[in-house]
């Protein structure tokens, strides 16, 4: 049996302890959750411009929301032409990819005819069946946009029709913005 | 001391010397309580010892609804059953290992129990079964009511008196005559 001096001493030593350790327990969950809330911070704030977009669009534009984060990260065009796929060219510039991306990708109501240098969203598609086909006929192109990590997006292009071969969403061209493209692909 | 709820609420309010007070108010009684059900006195010290740390460590978490002995008693039964769970997987220390031999001198039960009586039908309650010697013990010795022997035991009033009634009954065929003088 310890006296009671001994009995103090020991329960004040194992008090001490236990508390130390749980400060140090509790030190290591703060060390853990604070970069855990960083990072849930942080992919929230990357994430809200999109979310944000998407709140401003009004028409549900699933398409429009997706199509503008994809902007940038696209680098890389592989334009292919006619049946046989024989490669006309690659443009690997990115201010070029991206211009080629909004013209070929983007809604013509979506209100980006400043990115392309034109007004032709206001009006819808204009000119006649005949100017249009006139200006590609018996041409079909296929744009392969590629990012960085490998992630592809197929675009065809026949007529004045463009379509997403991802999806199947498709949309036609206004004359402007088709002659633009003509000028971009190089034929 | 009022069961030791004011020495309690000094120490709260930074008196030292108060904690000493409620150790050597409650130390002995809370190994003998725990010896109960572990058998095994030194394991009994060393569980008291953490009992007392636990009123250090966990400040706030005595709430005075209670007497501070039936708070003592309630933690001490719950570390003795973990004790008694865990045993298998304390590694038993050789004699010949250990480093400090206990002191000869009077035992605890010696200490406690000073009244022969109390050391006769302590002697019986090992025969009992593990409830009746709690609930016997909390009453007959620690003189707990037996609305705190029921929440240390966490068990109903009824329990109790019917743990108590049959304990009754057995200590008086195991002391036989002795055992009607003294229950």
């Amino acid at each position: 049996m310890k006296n009671l001096e001994e009995r103090m001493a020991e329960i004040n030593r194992r008090s001490e302890e236990r508390i130390r350790k749980r400060n140090r327990r509790r030190r290591q969950m703060l060390m853990l959750c604070i970069p855990l809330v960083l990072c849930i911070g942080i992919t929230a704030l990357l994430n809200l411009p999109n979310r944000t977009d998407k709140g401003f669009s009004g028409g549900g534009y699933k398409e429009d929301v997706d199509m503008n984060s994809q902007v940038c990260s696209y680098v890389q065009a592989e334009i292919y032409r006619g049946e046989n796929e024989e490669q006309l060219k690659i443009v690997i510039d990115k201010v070029e990819v991206t211009k080629l991306y909004c013209v070929v990708a983007f809604p013509e109501n979506y209100g980006v005819s400043g990115t392309v240098g034109g007004n032709e969203s206001a009006n819808g598609p204009s000119g006649t069946e005949d100017e249009v086909t006139d200006a590609v006929r018996g041409q079909t192109y296929t744009i392969v946009f590629s990012t960085e990590e490998g992630e592809e997006s197929t675009y065809s292009l026949y007529g004045n029709v463009v379509s997403w071969e991802d999806t199947g969403w498709e949309q036609t061209l206004s004359k402007e913005r088709l002659a633009k493209l003509k000028l971009i692909l190089g034929s | 001391m009022d069961n030791g709820a004011s020495s309690y609420r000094r120490y709260l309010n930074g008196d030292e010397s108060a904690f000493r007070e409620i150790v050597k108010e409650y130390f002995d009684s809370l190994v003998f309580f725990i010896d109960r059900y572990v058998q095994e006195p030194a394991a009994a010290e060393d569980i008291a010892m953490d009992v007392f740390s636990d009123l250090i460590v966990h400040r706030h978490r005595y709430n005075f609804q209670v007497a501070l002995k039936t708070y003592l008693f309630m933690i001490g039964r719950s570390r003795a059953l973990d004790y008694i769970k865990h045993r298998r997987r304390i590694t038993q220390v050789e004699l010949s290992e250990a480093g400090e031999i206990p002191s000869e001198g009077p035992s605890l039960e010696e200490i406690l129990l000073a009244d022969a009586r109390k050391r006769a039908v302590n002697r019986a309650l090992a025969q009992l079964s593990n409830d009746q010697r709690v609930a016997v013990h909390l009453v007959y010795f620690e003189s707990l009511s037996c609305e705190e022997a029921a929440r240390v035991m966490k068990k109903n009033r009824k329990q109790i008196y019917n743990l108590l009634h049959r304990a009754k009954n057995a200590l008086r065929a195991i002391l036989g005559e002795e055992g009607e003088l003294i229950l």
